[in-house]
Parts: C-alpha cells; structure tokens; sequence
C-alpha cells in the first residue's frame, strides 16, 4: 500500500548534513563580510554549530511538530531550540561561558537568529509546501487512475453482464422445445430475445437511450421470464408518460429486474409478481422495481453470477457521481424494493 | 435388466421436450414421473422408487444438488444445467454425468449408452460418496458472516450490503453504517458486528470503529503508537487506538 501521507521533514533531511554545511559556511562568509571585527574562522565555526544544530533539532523534532503544527509555522519553534542550543554549545566551546552570545555579543546572535529563521523558514517552508504539492498531485494522479480502471472495469462487466450465459442457453432451450408444439410461442419467444440481444449489442455503441426503451427491454426479459415459469411470474409496469423520453443510461433498469427475478421470485415455489413503475418527484426521476419474492437472507452471499448490484451502483458512481442513488429496502409483506434515484439535467 | 427413471425440471416445455427424446432414443425406459421442483422429486422418488433421475439443478426451493444429496446412494443420476461452468467443471473431474440445455441428442445418446451399461450397484455406491463430497464443494449455502444489514428508517428497512460498507463506528446508543454515499443506522453494536464479520476483509481498529480493509489508503503513526487512517473512497480520517496497532506494523 503506497503511503502518501506528507512527511516533509522525514523525506528531506536525509542528505541534509553535507546541504546544510555548505549553507552555513556561506553564511559564515556572508557575516565576516558584514562583521570583519569578529576572525572568519570563528565566525564558520558558530555558524557551522549553529547549521548542524538546527538541522539537527529538525531530525528529532521535526515529526513531533509534523504531527502536531502547521508546517508553516513548525520551523519557527524548530530554528529557535536549535539556535539556542547551539549558541549555548559554541558559547561553552569558543568562549568558555555558555551564555557568552545572550550576554555579551546580543546584537550578533539576534542577527543569527533573523538570518537562520528566515533561512529555516524558507527552507523547510517552501519544501513543506512543494511536499505537499506533490503528494497532492500524486493523490489526483491516483484518483483518476482508479477512476478510469472503474470505467473500464464496468464496461466490461457491462458486456458481461447484457446476457446471462445460463440466461440465454435456458432461452434457446425452451425456444426449442416449444417449436414443433407451440410454435406461435416459440416465434413470440424468439422475437423477444432478439429485442434483448439487439439492445445488448447496440447499447454498447450508444451511451444514452430513453427510460421507454429500457422499459421496453425489461418487459421483452420479463416475458420470456413468465414463459418459462409457467405461471410462477407475472409483471406490471408503469410510468408516467412524461417519462417516456427521459435520457437514461443502459443498462440500469434491466439488472435490477433480473435480480429481482434470481433472487426474489425464482426461488419460491409459488412464484410471485414483479411491478416496474418510474414516476417524477422533487425534480428527480425515481424507478421503483419491486418484488414480492424470498426477500433478503442476511447470511446468504450474493452469487457469484450476481455483479448487478454492484455494476448498477459503479454506473451510477461514473455517470451521475453523487446525484444518483440506488436503495435496496424491504417490500413488506414480503421481498425487495429497489429504488433508483436519477437527477433530471444530466 | 429394465430401467425407470423420474425427470425433475422446473419448466415442463423442457421435460416434455426430454420425455420426447428419451422415449424415442431409449424406448424400454420406463418413465414413472415428472416433477417441476425438488420437492415433487422427493415424493416421486419414494413412492415409485426409480433407479435413474434426471435432475435440473436451477430449480425453486430444493436445487438439483439439493435433491441429489437427499436421494438413495443406489440411484444414478444425470444433471441437466443450461450453463454453470463450475458445476460441469466438477463433473467432468468426477465422470458425473450431465446435459446441457438446450439437449443435443447425440449427447443423450451417449448418456443413454453409459446408463444401459453401468449395471453394478456396488460400484455405484462408491460413485455416490465421491458425488456427495462434490455436491458439498459445489452447492452454495449461507456462510457465516453477515452479507446484508438491515438499517432501519422511519417504517422502512433499508438492505445494505456488507461488501458496500466502509466502515461501522459506534455512536451512543446506535452504530453508524457508513458506505460510500449514505450513512445507515443500526441497534447492534460494533462488539456484536465485530464477530458476524468476515476478519478477511474487515479489521476492528479501535473500540467503537471497524473499517473496511481494503478502504485504508494509508496509515499513520503518531508518537503514541496510535494510527490515523485515511480512506479510499470517504474523507474522514479514523483513527486506530493502541491495541489494534500491531495491524498497521507492516504498512
């Protein structure tokens, strides 16, 4: 698992040492220039202390003020324990009274300070911030990755899921055994499963169709359904007409249906009923798909054939973002109600 | 030797479609019944006690693997299934015999020739041992973690699945259900949904939060050994407590 987690401090400080030695011996150089008074090797020998201490009071500090401040702000408390610390070190060291640079030589350590503060500052600041930066555009880099493995991840459950191997075998299946008997069915039978493998197949090449259409499809599902479950099926669709061009999405009706059908009604002995309907309220178009079927078992795991839940709610996840919702409730007396949620304007 | 036979199918077009074939391929078969669920079947098989049954497996109630479990080892059985590649795959490896919807008559016919031909009941009974195990390997039953959680609402019950959650966090006297676009409400407590959840892809973290495993996107140490865990698809950090943090070791 990538950590992404900003760790400005951490990230950075590893070649820090030798950085920072060249940082304070130009410092030195810059100060001797300003004070030639005070020797320049002296004046890089403090200056080196005072580098190595800060830099130091960043690598032990730094993750404490990482997890606790803002990292804008975190340097300022940082540069001022290290510069005190090692003012007290080169006190002791060059002078031999560590106090020597609060007491006597006032004006040279608050120049330290203001030259090291704004150094720190800038230095860990702006690295903080292109950290940040970076992981931030990583963090988007990785959004979108997913995203697009999600789009494609659904397109190709979408071709798997448009017709149901044992769907379509069980459906050749009856088409032959009714042909020679009944064979008015078994031509009605056969003109309703090329309406479903026509839509399939062109679905894939245009992206928006009309709620009509998707209606339309389920019902030619749902008849060849009920023809081969003899009774045990039967169905009722309605919606209010000023729906009936409503652009919508393939494919998000169907597995809804196809569920309730797997899951609700076939399993029952006695069968039961399926009712579509789609109606406007609140500014939203609401597709209610309801059984009266098995209901629910809270321990049985959804199949393994069974994406469509899941490929309904990534569809809706890729086209609508959060504007969309699909809610699974129960249906009393008895089974599931599916309700899908779709903004008007689109 | 005669042989008689039930055909159980939950679609009579298919078992009269069967009936066809076999009276015409194998015409001594004496056919004592049909029946369109499991349940039929069980009853048909104890009244006229047959010695073959072709079985559908998709079928209400009792399946096919159901029925086959239920009935007596000295039986043959041939499975009929339009596609359920798992299932034939296990049969090809144990030389179960099955059909394939829609029925292609030289595959009957050699159905038909196997059945005339294997007469000994002894080996048959040896068949029997090796289908049961199979039936069991095959045959989905409810597992024993929870896959759907019933939220209520106002008078309604909202059904969320398990697979849909990413995490639970305890909040007074409810847990909240949290997926990636709504937040549920339920009476139990993270305790309680703790052990009803498959620990393969859930980890408690913390005493009154579970997460989703594969939400964490990373996880963060602080100075107190505790960790802040930021998420794949929600943008609250949770935050692991102490006892759980040998979970994020690794990461």
């Amino acid at each position: 698992m990538p950590n992404l987690q900003a760790r400005p401090y951490a990230a950075l400080l590893s070649p820090s040492f030798l950085y920072v030695a060249f940082f304070s011996a130009a410092i030195a150089g810059l100060l001797w220039a300003v004070q030639p008074s005070v020797s320049f090797w002296s004046t890089m020998a403090i200056s080196q202390i005072i580098g190595f201490t800060i830099n130091l009071s960043f690598v032990l500090f730094g993750d404490i003020a990482e997890n606790y401040m803002n990292p804008y702000i975190a340097p300022i408390p940082i540069v001022a324990i290290g510069l005190a610390g090692s003012l007290v070190v080169a006190g002791s060291l060059l002078v031999g009274d560590p106090w020597f640079f609060f007491v006597d030589e006032g004006f040279s350590t608050i120049l330290f300070g203001v030259f090291f503060g704004i150094v720190g500052f800038l230095m860990f600041g702006t690295r903080a911030r292109l950290q940040r930066a970076n992981d931030e555009l990583a963090q988007a880099a990785i959004e979108q990755e997913r995203q697009q493995a999600l789009i494609v991840n659904t397109e190709l459950r979408l071709l798997q899921a448009q017709i149901e191997p044992h769907f379509l075998f069980n459906t050749l299946s009856n088409i032959i055994g009714l042909i020679h008997k009944e064979p008015d069915l078994a031509e009605q039978t056969l003109l309703n499963l090329t309406t479903l493998l026509r839509s399939s197949l062109d679905r894939t090449r245009s992206a928006e169709t009309t709620l009509a259409e998707e209606i339309e499809i389920s019902r030619a599902y749902l008849e060849i359904q009920s023809i081969r479950m003899q009774g045990r099926l039967s169905y009722k669709i309605d919606y209010d007409p000023a729906l009936k061009n409503l652009p919508l999405a393939p494919l998000l009706v169907q597995p809804l249906v196809e569920n309730a059908i797997k899951h609700g009604i076939d399993p029952l002995e006695q069968g039961g009923e399926i009712s579509i309907s789609a109606s406007l309220e609140d500014k939203c178009a609401i597709i209610r798909v309801a059984d009266n079927g098995r209901g629910i078992d809270p321990h049985k795991p959804p199949s393994t054939h069974s994406t469509g839940l899941a490929n309904v709610r990534d569809r809706l996840d890729a086209l609508y973002r959060n504007n969309a919702s699909l809610k699974l409730t129960e249906n009393p007396p008895s089974g599931v109600l599916a309700t899908l949620t779709l903004p008007l304007s689109t | 030797m005669s042989h008689s036979a039930i055909i159980v199918d939950d679609e009579a077009t298919l078992i009269n479609y069967l009936l066809d074939k076999l009276t015409r391929l194998w015409p001594e078969l004496e056919i004592v019944g049909t029946a369109k669920n499991g349940r039929e079947a069980l009853a048909l098989v104890s009244e006229h006690q047959p010695d073959i049954a072709f079985l559908d497996i998709h079928m209400p109630g009792l399946s096919g693997l159901d029925v086959a479990q239920a009935l007596p080892s000295s039986m043959k059985i041939v499975f009929i299934t339009a596609f359920d590649q798992y299932a034939v795959e296990a049969f090809e490896q144990a030389a179960v015999d099955y059909i394939l919807k829609p029925i292609n008559e030289k595959r009957l016919q050699q159905t038909v020739q196997r059945l005339k031909e294997s007469n000994k009941k002894e080996d048959n009974k040896n068949n029997h041992s090796e289908l049961l195990s199979l039936i069991k390997e095959i045959n989905p039953t409810t597992s024993q973690f929870l896959h759907w959680i019933r939220a209520g609402f106002e008078n309604t019950t909202e059904l969320v699945a398990v697979d849909d959650v990413i995490f639970f966090q305890a909040d007074q006297k409810y847990t909240s259900v949290v997926t990636k676009t709504q937040e549920h409400f339920v009476r139990m407590s993270v305790k309680d949904l703790e052990v009803k959840l498959d620990p393969g892809k859930f980890w408690r973290i913390h005493r009154s939060t579970i997460v989703r495993i594969d939400q964490i996107v990373s996880a963060k140490r602080d100075l107190r050994g505790r960790y802040a865990l930021t998420l794949r698809e929600r943008a609250e950090t949770l935050r692991s407590s102490q006892p759980y943090g040998h979970l994020f070791k690794h990461m």
